[in-house]
């Protein structure tokens, strides 16, 4: 079996980086603890839940949504730009409670924006990733949601391994 | 044998910085910059008109820079803001600081340029500089104006 497969590739790589870079910033790590996780298409739900029902979250979560690449350039065929949602949940109901990290959606959504605007993540050449979008309101679930995504693009090329 | 994407990098954006004496380097943000550099090139032909030699003039850099000035971080204030939107004087030095490597710095001179204020915008400052060779500008040249 081939290990290409099952290696993460341009767009994984670049959605773990930045899981890597949020979870470890002294501002979300740090107690109150807020929670990043990263988007695996058809389980993203499943993991909120399991997240607030056992993790000590205490209310705040942040999702690295899967990369999502953009239409090409015709003029620059070579380019590879992707978007990246970064949702900043709140869970009012537990962040706001006594217990609860008192810390809102807003204020994740900030915490995020100054952490990965003009950010330049170290793999494959992407470039600093900039904001394109930030919007505010509540999900499906009555979660209170900062969205904030960013772009980013690099130079498509292959290689080839054994 | 796998074929694997990877991606490779690119400059995008521009993280180099201009400064003059009203506008410091953390007092503005540059929007656009364009590069060039010019020179006469001259033809020597023979008797036949087929050119049997070039030879090259000596080089001008010339730099067109569009920037947006701000407040400067030790005086965070509006009057701070108004202070920055100012040209350079004739001839003044510029400095070009952490450009991309063909675009060399140091001792450019201010030689035109404008500022744009608009009703629905923040104001735009553009500048002509010129570098050229072996003036050896340290301070402020003789400008005769």
């Amino acid at each position: 079996m081939s290990d290409a497969i099952h290696s993460f590739g341009l767009l994984r790589d670049l959605q773990e980086e930045l899981r890597n870079l949020l979870q470890e910033d002294e501002a979300l790590f740090a107690p109150p603890r807020t929670l990043v996780l990263s988007e695996n298409l058809g389980n993203i739900e499943a993991e909120v839940q399991k997240a607030v029902g056992t993790l000590n979250t205490g209310g705040g979560i942040v999702v690295i949504h899967n990369p999502e690449v953009a239409p090409t350039d015709a003029r620059k065929p070579w380019m590879f730009a992707v978007t990246i949602l970064v949702e900043c949940m709140e869970k009012s109901i537990v962040n706001r409670s006594t217990t609860g990290n008192q810390v809102w959606g807003e204020r994740l959504g900030e915490i995020v924006f100054n952490l990965l605007q003009n950010y330049q993540p170290t793999s494959n050449g992407w470039t600093p990733l900039v904001r394109t979008t930030w919007t505010t309101g509540k999900s499906e679930t009555g979660d209170l949601v900062d969205a904030v995504t960013f772009s980013t693009e690099t130079v498509y090329d292959t290689t080839t391994s054994d | 044998m796998a074929i694997l994407g990877i991606g490779r990098f690119v400059v995008r954006g521009i993280a180099g910085t201009v400064s003059y004496t009203a506008v410091i380097s953390t007092s503005n943000k540059v929007q656009s910059l364009t590069y060039k550099k010019s020179f006469g090139v001259t033809e020597h032909r023979d008797g036949m008109g087929s050119v049997y030699a070039v030879t090259a003039g000596e080089p001008v850099e010339e730099i067109q820079v569009t920037m947006t000035p701000i407040a400067p971080a030790a005086t965070a204030t509006l009057a701070g803001a108004q202070g920055t939107v100012a040209v350079p004087g004739p001839l003044d030095p510029v400095t070009i600081a952490s450009m991309p490597g063909g675009i060399t710095n140091g001792a450019y001179v201010y030689v035109d340029g404008d500022i744009r204020l608009s009703t629905d915008g923040t104001p735009e400052i553009q500048c002509t500089l010129r570098k050229y060779v072996d003036t050896g500008v340290s301070g402020t040249p003789a400008n005769f104006s």
